[in-house]
């Protein structure tokens, strides 16, 4: 059986292809039909991290000035993950200028909390793992997971969804939520300390 | 922070992971599009729910079994008058689901919205012979109206809130309920009907089933929506057969069209 071309993710929409010609072809109209597809997608991904919207609503600006900045030479596969991973970064950026009062707000201090449990014991650590590693170990990590608690993983400490919203979304209780992100983190420690990195 | 470098880490993550985890954003014109051929034939669009407790009432002539004189009667049908607001007209009838129906979308100016079904699902009840029903304790009724394709266009609009409303409140009248489970038959051939599994249910065998893969494509030069047909991951219920493929399907948007796909030929038939 050849390559199924239907496949969610196998391949980009019209829609996403469209709009990047539009970027190469530096037509302005790229930002605007950007703004409509994904202003939503974004906006929720920066409001999560920062609690304003007026604060989101400038990094999503500032994603679309980036996406023009970045697009041509990049031609992104996953234009939704493409955006939303330049917002994350601004928003995460924005984030730490935040005065400590603001900072509490939103679900990033909870996130990182919660992350704490995947900090390896120093008597285990060998090396300090760089970015990349680190990268390369967590999208291991991910893969081994079970899709629906890699969803779970990635909604909560990727979008930093609230536990309710992810419960929500995932039609789950709030409690089953926690206990499948409690063994992801788990299970994430464990692999740090097999491999032997600190962080 | 270590924990903020993991964070800042996770940023960087395979694209893929990303894009699978993306929460919903649509909106709910969408949903009712979307869901509504997804299913292929029926997709539940809304569940009002009344949480009333009911008191006796009778059976709908046309679901109770035996034998039954339809007859014409009285009946209280709901409708949205021009200006936006519900109005209620008071008309002899048939005293049939359809027959109701059919008063309601002629009231409401959508005649060419069709009644495809109408299930009474009285859970706890106790029927009697003459067609009167006894209430058990913590009996809970539903009704479960099926209508043609046509709806959504309609209900999606500004003013869908309320018709729906218009309709609950016909079919309440008729029959009461505790809960309306309103559904949209997008296709009407019975075979494709009988081969296909609503999301979330489940297989004979018992093995659970789910849609996934929701994209768009051309076939044949309509444009359609196309899906998979897989076992879920849970394990516990599917085994070995977790995750599986079972088939690839595509429904054109105007709801007309169904297709399956042929994995051997990679065509469409």
């Amino acid at each position: 059986m050849g390559e199924k071309p239907y496949r969610k993710g196998k391949e980009l929409s019209v829609e996403d292809k469209q709009i990047i010609d539009l970027y190469w072809v530096r037509s302005e109209t790229a930002i605007s039909e950007t703004a409509n597809r994904y202003g939503r997608y974004c906006h929720s991904i920066a409001f999560n991290i920062l609690h304003s919207h007026e604060d989101s609503e400038e990094c999503v600006n500032d994603t679309f000035f980036h996406a023009w900045k970045t697009m041509p030479p990049q031609r992104p596969n996953k234009l939704s993950a493409f955006l939303g991973t330049i917002t994350r970064n601004l928003s995460l950026n924005k984030w730490e200028q935040y005065s400590t009062e603001k900072r509490g707000l939103g679900q990033v201090p909870l996130a990182l909390e919660e992350l704490q449990d995947c900090i390896p014991a120093l008597e285990n650590v060998e090396q300090v793992a760089d970015d990349l590693t680190l990268t390369e170990i967590l999208n291991h990590f991910l893969s081994t997971l079970p899709k629906d608690r890699r969803k779970i993983f990635m909604r909560r400490y990727w979008y930093m969804c609230s536990i309710k919203e992810i419960a929500k979304g995932y039609s789950m209780s709030e409690s089953k939520v926690k206990m499948s992100l409690l063994r992801s983190r788990n299970e994430l420690k464990q692999l740090l300390e097999k491999e032997g990195f600190n962080l | 922070m270590k924990e903020k470098r993991l964070l800042k880490a996770l940023g960087q993550v395979d694209q893929k992971y990303i894009e699978e985890a993306a929460p919903e954003q649509h909106s709910k014109k969408a949903d009712w599009l979307k869901w509504g051929v997804l299913a292929a034939c029926f997709a539940i669009v809304a569940v009002v729910g009344l949480g009333l407790l009911l008191q006796s009432s009778d059976l709908m002539p046309s679901h109770q079994g035996g034998e039954t004189m339809i007859e014409n009667s009285s009946f209280t049908i709901h409708c949205l008058s021009e200006s936006g607001t519900i109005e209620s007209k008071t008309i002899e009838v048939q005293n049939t689901p359809k027959d109701i129906f059919d008063e309601w979308t002629k009231l409401n100016n959508i005649s060419d919205v069709k009644f495809v079904n109408c299930v009474y699902d009285d859970y706890g009840t106790e029927r009697t012979q003459g067609g009167s029903v006894k209430r058990s304790t913590g009996g809970y009724s539903s009704l479960s109206l099926t209508v043609s394709g046509e709806f959504p266009k309609y209900a999606s609009d500004k003013n869908g809130v309320l018709l729906i409303e218009t309709l609950r409140r016909t079919f309440y009248d008729y029959n009461r309920f505790d809960e309306l489970n309103l559904m949209i038959q997008n296709l009407t051939d019975s075979k494709i009907f009988h081969d296909i599994v609503e999301p979330g249910m489940q297989a004979d065998d018992g093995k659970s089933l789910v849609w996934e893969g929701i994209s768009e494509r051309e076939i044949d030069g309509a444009e359609c929506y196309t899906f998979e047909l897989r076992y879920s991951e849970d394990e516990s219920i599917n085994g070995e057969m977790a995750g599986r493929l079972l088939g690839i399907y595509a429904v054109s948007k105007d709801g007309v069209k169904f297709y399956q796909y042929n994995m051997a030929d990679d065509t469409w038939e």
